[in-house]
């Protein structure tokens, strides 16, 4: 006697959250790669795995968000600023990824992960660089209340909120080309994601005025960022 | 990254620990390159964070740290690997000396390669943490001219410790799994992963304990031991600790 019921599917740990086919970019221009992103991110996944041909571009996204996202921010001081603040986001966006990249490797090798460090290189500027995406997505709400708030305070505390959103979003997009390039579970890379957002915090604090106004190139007092947090609520 | 099957594995394979490495430890096979490279992996991921825990005080803490971490490592499995393998030829493990010491070596390295991993992202919290205050070198811990700066020490001292126990938590955990994956019966698997796991945190507590200062206090000079580094215990210290508590 045949068994003619299927035996019920094990649930699967492993999220479908790349949406699109693995498959070639149209393009390696900004539009084409951006367009991806943001529709088929496994066609920038397949590009990773076929060479290093889209880690221009994908850099040059996280550069050219990270500066508009800057501006923005700047324009709630303007003058000096609006040059210093794009240069010290793209700065410390791109120092932060490298800083984080090797711990990245090895927690998802922990995992079972067998891509290659580039590719874990490359699945982390695919994060930031949606991360840079959404930030800009932010960027007219945060130069409307650039302009009416008075409160740094404030507009501190919203464009931390919009990083958090915008990290959510950046690591989910990271688990789920991680876990389409292993077809293991990834669970790690949000444990990984919280050690990366303190370190965006952290920077936040280092390089310092990024809304009030310039006050010269030098760091200013070495401070951990939840102590300056406290002090600016104070 | 050593993608090969044979010759010295680096980090990322030896954190993978696949089936190729559980092969050649259950048959016993080129055990020395696979400890060789586990002792590269751990020379080099507990220097580089050893070299961001010593650098807070002084850049010659720094350098100490960076050799005597590795050493402290290195030496826990040293001390504990004989005990080690009579506890798993007790259990009927069939993992001999070789063996057990080699699969110790791999569970540091693991623990060693996410410190070295980790070592960047904690540096730049070292590098933000206001600097040791040279006022208080020499006053008592107590004394109110040395609170801050003291502070700062103790702040950073947990955070370290909070990275340390997580990345030894992770190495332990990696060493359960590589056991289940050489030892054919699960149950003594997960008997001599509890044995190790209790013998290296033993031997770990009071190595280390000998080996202090790591961070180096701001009220005291740098330096590789203290005055009186075999004065007491880990565990006697604690203990003191517990009755001036309660």
């Amino acid at each position: 006697m045949s068994d003619t019921h299927a035996a019920p599917e094990a649930p699967s740990l492993v999220s479908n959250e790349l949406p699109g086919e693995l498959q070639p970019l149209p393009g390696f221009g900004l539009g084409p790669v951006v367009d991806a992103l943001l529709k088929a991110p496994a066609q920038v996944l397949y590009e990773i795995g076929a060479g290093g041909q889209v880690a221009a571009p994908l850099i040059a996204i996280i550069a050219l968000c990270a500066a508009l996202t800057g501006l923005v921010m700047a324009t709630h001081a303007g003058g000096t600023q609006l040059l210093v603040v794009p240069w010290k986001i793209t700065t410390g966006m791109l120092f932060g990824s490298v800083i984080c990249l090797p711990s990245l490797h090895i927690l998802t090798c922990l995992s079972g992960g067998t891509q290659t460090l580039w590719e874990t290189a490359g699945t982390l500027l695919m994060a930031v660089a949606i991360l840079g995406i959404l930030l800009v997505g932010f960027a007219p709400v945060g130069f409307v209340f650039s302009q009416a708030t008075s409160s740094p305070a404030f507009l501190g505390a919203m464009y931390l909120a919009f990083l958090g959103v915008s990290a959510y979003f950046a690591t989910r997009l990271l688990r789920g080309a991680l876990e389409r390039l292993n077809g293991l579970p990834m669970a790690v890379v949000r444990v990984w994601a919280v050690v990366f957002l303190m370190v965006l915090c952290q920077l936040t604090t280092t390089l310092r005025p990024l809304i009030g106004p310039f006050e010269g190139w030098d760091l200013r007092e070495r401070r951990f960022f939840l102590e300056h947090w406290s002090l600016e609520l104070d | 990254m050593g993608a090969g099957c044979g010759g010295w594995p680096g980090p990322a394979r030896l954190v993978r620990f696949g089936p190729a490495l559980v092969g050649r430890v259950q048959r016993g096979e080129e055990l020395g390159s696979i400890a060789g490279g586990a002792s590269l992996t751990l020379v080099g991921g507990a220097g580089l964070y050893g070299a961001v825990f010593g650098g807070w005080r002084a850049p010659e803490q720094a350098l100490i740290v960076a050799t005597k971490l590795p050493l402290v490592l290195l030496a826990v499995v040293a001390v504990a690997s004989l005990a080690g393998a009579f506890l798993a030829s007790s259990l009927r493990t069939g993992l001999d000396l070789a063996r057990t010491a080699t699969l110790l070596l791999v569970g540091l390295a693991t623990t060693s390669a996410l410190l070295g991993a980790l070592a960047p992202v904690a540096a730049l919290f070292v590098l933000h943490a206001p600097p040791p205050d040279p006022v208080a070198l020499g006053l008592a811990h107590g004394d109110p001219a040395a609170r801050a700066t003291v502070g700062v020490h103790h702040g950073l001292l947990l955070g370290h410790i909070a990275v340390i126990a997580v990345c030894g938590v992770v190495g332990v955990s990696r060493l359960r799994g590589t056991l289940r994956a050489v030892v054919d019966a699960p149950s003594q698997a997960r008997a001599v992963w509890w044995a190790w796991a209790l013998l290296c945190g033993f031997v770990g507590a009071e190595i280390s304990w000998l080996a202090r200062p790591f961070q180096g206090s701001p009220v005291l000079p740098p330096g590789w031991f203290r005055s009186e580094p075999l004065d007491g215990n880990f565990f006697e210290s604690v203990w003191r600790m517990l009755q001036a508590v309660f």
